[in-house]
């Protein structure tokens, strides 16, 4: 049973197709093997569980838990118990020795601290992608890479245009972003009409664009920088390198290793979520053993470990240490992607949404807003920039010939493709957060990315569902 | 199997490689840190440092450093304490549970599984503890002092059969199991008194909490759940239930102990099946690389499932509550000033004998009083390489008291006399550990 995957690589939330990530097929299982409670005949696992685990293993679940947090959010902030709302996430959460306590409100453990999480992630995405995915190749890179610098290009200059020199200057950042995860899934409610070179298109775009956030976020959002902490970081960066040489392999040490770098980015005035992308980029791409090895230790234990040993565990070290080695055959960057995903996509980023996406929609707002030339920065540059940014760099690409459209793609589909990547989302919610502190300008720029997010998707929908000339194409 | 020349031999991790580090400084750790001795040692080393530390012109860091207060707070709910009171109650809950885990162990398929058997290392851990808290007792019959009794009972395991590997580096199996399971109902008779007489203005609505999440527990458990996860999840919210409610939440770490499955959830061989399966399904060179990893990781897990989550997590935690925990909570607690001041009154004087007396003539006399009594009513016999006077060794050895009696001594007393109490601890400790040590040494008369 062996399963194929695709090239298409995973990005921000909601790819399921590595194939690390699945849950255990029981039903391959042979026999003799029991199944937990999860995977049993009972009422509650039958009903509910089995069909919901069904549900997040498809490829829109990231989509839609999204989609369900953004929704609690807004209800919830225009609900009679909107007081509640910011009270919650301004709860302060302690933690510390006496003098050095660190103490922030909840929006701000899961904006800097869960979200590194995510970021980690995004590095090991990254790092995949251009080991053994799209962005290993430059032919096959070049249009997606082209078309992912146009589409951040034209909305800042388009933001810019308006706000330049304004108080909203420094907000340029905002409709740059694309939320692959609400992208991925109005591409799926498009049913197989577009999936085929599209996706893979889309996702690459997406890490494109994850690695200019970044960038973006490092070198023109972060606070002032002090060396000393930056410079710790840097040293922790070649510890870890170095371990990573001479084959220490311990969880524990690494892990020590991650959050000591954190600390110090995030005390050098660098956003912190740039330590989980660092590290997500030195994990290690390649299995520390050949599986063939591991194949022949698997049998060895196999055959010398006995059914009913006596005391009951007299096997147990054989087993642990089989178990040691066969997690070894998988490189750590897929266990980790395969151990943190199911956070990030279901906890971590429907988590930020809910904190970060309650935005006051009374008619004043909305009127300030639709003035306001922050909002209408964000509206125009997510909607038009990125549509007008993909497409134009795509067409430049191809006519200059340094790429070609992916095989089955439309022009229209690719303009669909385009729309859809000007969702910007929880991105460019994270990147208001560090662009305005608090207050007016916050609020003006978060609702204009929903509304724009809002448009762009409708707007990528209709391009791509009215499109009858491609044929359907099965997954 | 696509490449015969290569790769077919598993490669070492740098703990195990050549390099000068690992072969000079890693693997003679390593190696002594997996005999008897070592975690004894561990533990002196701690004491020591404790001492030194406290009685130094930088005692004031000393007490700066473990009375520093650890927050974790959210909103208006939260817990804060001193660092010491973080290592006593939250670190010491591992140790518990590994506690828990050895016993459940040793009930089911270890020394204790045989009722018989069992009947006397358990009398004479009876017999131990009931006569160095009458003796203590009896030199303090009236409280507060008098509450000190439970510090004067506990038998600190590690060092039990650190002394005795040091005095009989050879000594029997027998003897070796004869010690074990009697420091095992030792803690047995510890963790009860503490739970029943440690415990003070009890919320028993907390308690009942407690105790209905580890009937959830309980019920997981027989409808398989099996992610750690969930259990995690309980552990914590039952120390927390019990964090406040007047028991010491330690007693969650051993209810989760008990409370662990000791039989492997999956049948070995249905494991070994899967096993030659994977192996046989898998490719060397798989692209993209990480093709396989859903299988491997499966594999992995199946191997994990063909281990009890009791042996499992004993492994897991024992090296830890070893080597990090005991150690530093002797390093928090162990630091006693001796200055002559800390002994002006009588009652701390008292204290410190009490304490001394039970350890050293209560424990050992208590011990071989326990067995004999065993040995004549019940038919036991002393095991193999056991004579009276080992035994009377053993029970010296049973007398060093240590980290539970300081964890006692941090229930029953404040101020000087929880001073007293420490002084008492370590002033025992040297001597029934010389004590154990030269009876342990001496000559068994060859004869019975």
């Amino acid at each position: 049973m062996r399963t194929s995957i695709e090239g298409a690589p995973g990005s921000l939330v909601g790819n399921e197709d590595h194939v690390a990530h699945r849950p255990t097929d029981w039903t391959a299982l042979g026999e003799g093997i029991r199944v937990p409670w999860s995977r049993s005949g009972r009422a509650f696992p039958r009903r509910v569980l089995q069909p919901l685990q069904a549900f997040l293993a498809a490829e829109s679940a990231g989509g839609l838990v999204l989609l369900a947090a953004s929704l609690l959010a807004l209800s919830w902030a225009n609900s009679p118990l909107r007081g509640s709302y910011e009270a919650l996430w301004r709860t302060k959460l302690t933690v510390g020795p006496s003098p050095w306590v660190v103490s922030q409100d909840l929006r701000h453990w899961v904006n800097d601290g869960l979200m590194s999480l995510f970021f980690l992630v995004v590095g090991l995405e990254i790092k995949r992608e251009v080991l053994t995915g799209e962005l290993r190749t430059i032919r096959a890179a070049a249009l997606p890479v082209v078309a992912a610098i146009g589409g951040m290009v034209a909305p800042a200059l388009l933001y810019l245009g308006l706000n330049a020199g304004g108080v909203g200057g420094r907000g340029w950042g905002v409709p740059m972003a694309t939320d692959i995860a609400f992208a991925l899934g109005v591409l799926t409610l498009t049913a197989g009409r577009a999936r085929g070179g599209l996706k893979p298109f889309l996702l690459t775009l997406a890490i494109v664009d994850d690695i200019g956030a970044i960038v973006v976020i490092a070198a023109v959002y972060s606070g002032s920088v002090s060396w000393t902490p930056l410079l710790v970081a840097c040293a922790l960066v070649g510890a870890a390198v170095i371990l990573r040489r001479i084959h220490v392999r311990a969880g524990v040490v690494y892990l020590a290793l991650g959050i000591a770098l954190w600390v110090a980015v995030f005390e050098s005035g660098v956003h912190a979520s740039v330590a989980g992308v660092v590290l997500g980029l030195l994990t290690p791409a390649a299995p520390f053993q050949r599986p063939a090895a591991v194949s022949r230790e698997a049998r060895r234990v196999a055959d010398r470990t006995v059914d009913d040993p006596w005391p009951p565990d007299a096997d147990a070290p054989h087993w642990l240490s089989l178990a040691g080695i066969a997690r070894e055959a998988v490189s750590p960057l897929a266990r980790l992607e395969a151990a943190l995903h199911p956070w990030t996509t279901f906890l971590v980023v429907p988590l930020f949404a809910l904190a970060n996406a309650g935005v006051r929609l009374s008619a004043d707002a909305l009127r300030a807003s639709a003035t306001s030339s922050v909002t209408l920065g964000i509206v125009l540059g997510l909607v038009a920039g990125k549509l007008v940014g993909v497409l134009g760099a795509s067409a430049l690409a191809v006519r200059m010939g340094v790429g070609a459209l992916p095989e089955g793609v439309t022009w229209r589909q690719l303009a669909g493709g385009a729309a859809v990547a000007g969702i910007g989302f929880t991105l460019s919610i994270f990147v208001a957060e560090l662009a305005f502190p608090s207050g007016v300008l916050l609020e003006r720029a978060r609702l204009g990315v929903l509304l724009a997010s809002v448009v762009a998707g409708g707007l990528g929908y209709a391009i791509l569902s009215g499109d009858r000339s491609a044929e359907r194409e099965g997954p | 199997m696509t490449r015969i020349e290569s790769g077919e031999e598993l490669r070492l991790p740098w703990s195990r490689s050549d390099r000068p580090i690992p072969r000079r400084v890693i693997r003679p750790l390593q190696s002594f840190l997996e005999t008897e001795v070592a975690s004894g040692l561990v533990l002196l080393l701690a004491l020591a440092i404790a001492l030194v530390w406290a009685n130094s012109p930088l005692r004031g860091a000393y007490e700066d450093l473990w009375s520093r207060r650890l927050v974790l707070r959210l909103g208006r709910w939260g817990v804060e304490d001193e660092l010491r009171g973080w290592i006593g109650d939250g670190l010491m809950t591992l140790f518990f549970l590994v506690a828990g885990l050895e016993i459940k162990r040793e009930l089911l398929t270890g020394e204790l599984r045989n009722r018989r058997a069992a009947i006397l290392p358990a009398a004479a851990a009876l017999g131990g503890m009931v006569t160095a808290a009458l003796l203590y007792l009896a030199v303090n019959p009236r409280p507060p002092a008098s509450h000190g009794w439970g510090a004067a009972m506990p038998t600190d395991i590690a060092l039990a059969l650190g002394v005795l590997s040091l005095a009989l580096p050879r000594a029997p199996a027998s003897l070796r199991v004869f010690v074990l399971s009697l420091a095992i109902a030792d803690d047995l008779g510890t963790i009860a008194a503490v739970a029943i007489f440690y415990s003070h203005r009890l919320d028993l609505w907390s308690i009942a909490l407690a105790v209905a999440l580890g009937a959830v527990v309980f019920a997981a458990q027989r409808i398989n759940v099996r992610s750690i996860v969930v259990y995690g999840a309980l552990g914590t919210a039952m120390w927390l239930a019990l964090h406040g409610s007047g028991v010491s939440p330690t007693l969650a770490g051993v209810a989760m102990g008990l409370l662990t499955p000791a039989v492997p959830f999956q049948r070995p061989r249905a494991v070994s099946r899967e096993a030659h399966r994977i192996a046989d399904e898998t490719v060397d060179d798989p692209w993209p690389p990480d093709a396989d990893a859903a299988q491997w990781l499966e594999l992995a897990r199946l191997c994990r499932s063909a281990v009890s989550p009791l042996a499992r997590l004993e492994s897991v935690l024992h090296p830890w509550t070893s080597y990090l925990v005991l150690p530093l909570f002797v390093l928090a607690d162990a630091g006693v000033e001796i200055a002559p001041n800390a002994l002006t009154t009588t009652r701390s004087e008292r204290v410190v004998v009490g304490l001394v007396l039970a350890r050293a003539v209560g424990k050992p006399l208590g011990i071989v009083l326990g067995s004999w009594l065993a040995v004549r009513l019940s038919g036991s016999r002393l095991p193999d390489g056991l004579g009276w006077r080992r035994v009377l060794g053993v029970g010296a050895a049973a007398g060093v008291p240590f980290s539970v009696s300081l964890f006692v001594a941090e229930l029953s007393f404040t101020g000087p006399l929880l001073d007293a109490a420490r002084v008492g601890v370590v002033l025992a400790a040297v001597v029934t550990g010389l004590l154990g040590f030269l009876l342990l040494r001496t000559r068994e008369r060859a004869s019975s």
